[in-house]
């Protein structure tokens, strides 16, 4: 194996345009990694500024009304690290950051069929885009290539006779592709890494995405080795080839997720909105106090305390009010998630199962949830700022409530040290455990395919002359 | 040393070789002669166990090819009417490679004594194989023959396209590996240089060996008589 290994490197690296070819290829990693470098600083530097400028301004405000204080919003901002800049993901759509403000929960209207038909149109220049369709198409066409060149120049005759088997040529020639295609992944992710900075959870990730990556750069390799050495002609081996790469990575993303869209529709944007605020203002408006559940509520609260007007009661009355109207909101919006978060998982899992046929969709899967800018991150991001969101404003209306104010007291401030003690959100990723539960699925349809090449490599009958 | 008994190949319904018997002992150089389409070509690849017999059974150096084919490529050297070897690869590195795939290792120095030995000048040895005359890529596939120490030679034209004093070069070192013990088993269409190279001479028609000749009791004139007599 190792002498096949060494012809073929040798072989590889003296044919003519490959220097050309491996300075272009590396041009065009370098190229991406610096875009992904670049507006990694770039995000990494505003994002520093606006949150120590929220910041600022959050503990500079002086004593004030903790109600007011919710309506002053804050940026939460998604995680910005090494594997973001190496796989853009969904980002690009979804954006990054989410603005929080009290009684405005945010919409999620971004599903996987959504987004994959944009990502399906290609997304930014990062080393992904270069490692996922212009890195295997050339290990693809090598392979090719070294299957036909021994076949059409009738020396496969030669190299059997020397006692060796055929799909022990095959696998050293598949062996002598994936390592160079693998030392491009460990390459652009070693350097990336180097420069921005890891931990031990990016780590995790990163092996991930170099067994995703390695799981498909041998299902190409693989394929291209065995129809090679299989079909009669060149040019039907290269028609094949090629179209499958073609269907692979244009056409069938674009049909599994325009048929997951079509069988699960979402709301729009406009619907989504609309639906919310229909079911919100069935409920109860904290600032119209002719609403019948006010009533309801203020009886209790009232009883509660053994008063019977509200402004007998020891607390104050309308931060209670906001609160439940907060909590009213806080139940639409888990609500209306609830039923879209069902509608985005059934299209997920019929897009993923739509994969069987294409790993380069499992690949996408991986890369991106492995990079953290899949949708599943996505959806993380958001359920993690509500949640801070809704901690945040409660904190803020039981102090309105409870802090020693009135009911109608609207002048009622609290001081600076109060607003000083609410932290900022810190988001972390789902922990690697759960990104690889997440991604099994994938990975078992990239095995699957594995078995099954393997399986035809080792079976594959040599065609002895060129035909 | 090859033994071939009853051996019959049929492609769609078209008989290529026909009840086949033939033995060639060690050291002797057996050509075998006819016009295209004979079945010459067909005979080489069942000993190479590139194609399977109908009928009748093929053994070298007493292992069946339908059974034993791996014992029986260990025996063999194989060099076709074009030997295509790496073109970006040098002479040296071409024999160093396909001797490993015999699982045999040489030193550099070793290798260009093969080389030397195959008659492929010391100049050409580090040089690459896509600068080579036909010629020289033939004494590399003679070279990469010793190197793997063959009971048995077969070749397959291997003097077409060559300019007549490479083929007697060629001719010369066939002689040579028969004189060292090899078996040598040719396929040609080229009466003279079968002449010159053969001990026996087996005259090849539609599939069926018609008559074998002993190349030193005829001469080349008396040999292409017979030839016509039977092909024409």
């Amino acid at each position: 194996m190792k002498s096949i290994l060494i012809t073929e490197w040798k072989n590889l690296l003296r044919t003519p345009g490959m220097l050309i070819a491996l300075v272009v290829l590396l041009g065009a990693l370098g190229f991406t990694a610096w875009a992904g470098l670049e507006e990694y600083r770039v995000i990494s530097k505003l994002e520093g500024e606006a949150k120590a400028h929220l910041r600022q301004q959050w503990e500079s405000m002086g004593p004030n009304n903790p109600h007011s204080a919710a309506h002053y919003g804050t940026y939460v901002f998604k995680k910005n690290h090494a594997l973001t800049a190496f796989d853009e993901g969904v980002n690009g759509y979804v954006g990054r950051t989410l603005y929080l403000e009290g009684h405005r929960q945010n919409e999620l209207v971004q599903s996987d069929a959504a987004q994959g038909d944009l990502l399906s149109r290609f997304g930014k220049l990062r080393p992904a885009l270069i490692l996922q369709i212009i890195l295997p198409l050339l290990l693809l066409l090598f392979a090719f290539q070294s299957v036909r060149g021994e076949r059409d120049a009738d020396r496969v005759r030669l190299l059997l006779v020397q006692g060796v088997s055929y799909s022990k040529i095959l696998y050293g020639k598949l062996w002598s592709l994936w390592i160079p295609g693998m030392l491009f992944v460990l390459l652009t992710l070693g350097i990336q890494m180097g420069l921005l900075g890891f931990s031990a959870s990016l780590l995790g990730r990163a092996v991930l995405l170099v067994v995703g990556y390695g799981l498909f750069y041998w299902i190409v390799i693989a394929l291209a080795l065995w129809l090679s050495s299989k079909t009669e002609k060149s040019y039907t081996a290269l028609s094949w080839l090629l179209g499958i790469w073609i269907v692979w990575v244009v056409f069938y993303p674009k049909v599994t997720y325009s048929v997951a869209a079509m069988l699960y529709p979402l709301p729009d944007r406009v619907e989504f909105s609309a639906g919310m605020k229909e079911d919100r203002s069935a409920l109860l408006d904290g600032h119209n106090p002719e609403e019948e559940a006010l009533k309801s509520l203020e009886d209790s609260v009232l009883q509660a305390y053994g008063v019977a007007t509200k402004e007998e009661l020891p607390i104050n009355f309308d931060g209670l009010l906001m609160q439940a109207d907060e909590e009213f909101g806080n139940r639409v919006w888990d609500e209306h998630f609830g039923e879209l978060y069902q509608q985005m998982q059934k299209q997920k899992s019929l897009v993923q199962w739509a994969s069987l046929p294409n790993p380069f969709g499992n690949l996408q899967s991986l890369s991106m949830g492995a990079s953290g800018t899949d949708n599943f991150h996505q959806v993380d991001f958001l359920q993690e700022a509500e949640s801070y969101r809704r901690v945040f404003i409660r904190t803020l209306n039981e102090r309105h409530a409870y802090g020693g104010s009135r009911t109608g007291d609207w002048g009622y401030k609290e001081d600076q040290e109060f607003f000083n003690s609410i932290a900022d959100f810190q988001y972390a990723e789902p922990p690697f455990f759960s990104l690889v539960r997440q991604q099994t699925r994938s990975l078992l349809l990239l095995l699957a395919w594995i078995g099954i090449l393997g399986i035809g490599l080792a079976k594959v009958e040599p065609k002895t002359s060129a035909q | 040393m090859l033994e071939i008994q009853g051996v019959t190949k049929t492609f769609k319904q078209q008989t290529a070789v026909d009840q086949l018997s033939l033995s060639v002992s060690e050291g002797e150089v057996f050509a075998l002669l006819g016009p295209n389409g004979a079945g010459k070509t067909t005979t080489l690849n069942m000993i190479l166990g590139f194609e399977k017999a109908d009928s009748g059974t093929i053994k070298v150096d007493g292992f069946d090819v339908s059974k034993d084919l791996p014992e029986v490529r260990k025996r063999l050297a194989f060099i076709p009417e074009n030997v295509q070897l790496y073109p970006h690869l040098t002479g040296k590195e071409n024999l160093a490679y396909f001797s490993q795939l015999a699982g045999i290792s040489y030193s550099p120095e070793q290798l260009s004594s093969l080389l030397l030995e195959a008659g492929l000048q010391e100049k050409a040895h580090d040089s690459p194989v896509s600068t080579y005359s036909k010629g020289m890529r033939q004494k590399v596939g003679v070279a990469i023959a010793y190197s793997k120490k063959a009971k048995l030679l077969l070749l397959d034209e291997p003097a077409s396209g060559l300019d007549p004093l490479s083929s007697a070069e060629l001719s010369q070192l066939v002689r040579k590996v028969a004189a060292q013990g090899a078996t040598v088993l040719m396929v040609s269409h080229d009466l003279f240089r079968v002449k010159e190279t053969a001990d026996r001479v087996g005259i090849f028609k539609n599939g069926e060996l018609k008559k074998i000749v002993k190349a030193s009791e005829v001469t080349a004139n008396d040999l292409e008589l017979i030839y016509q007599g039977i092909v024409e």
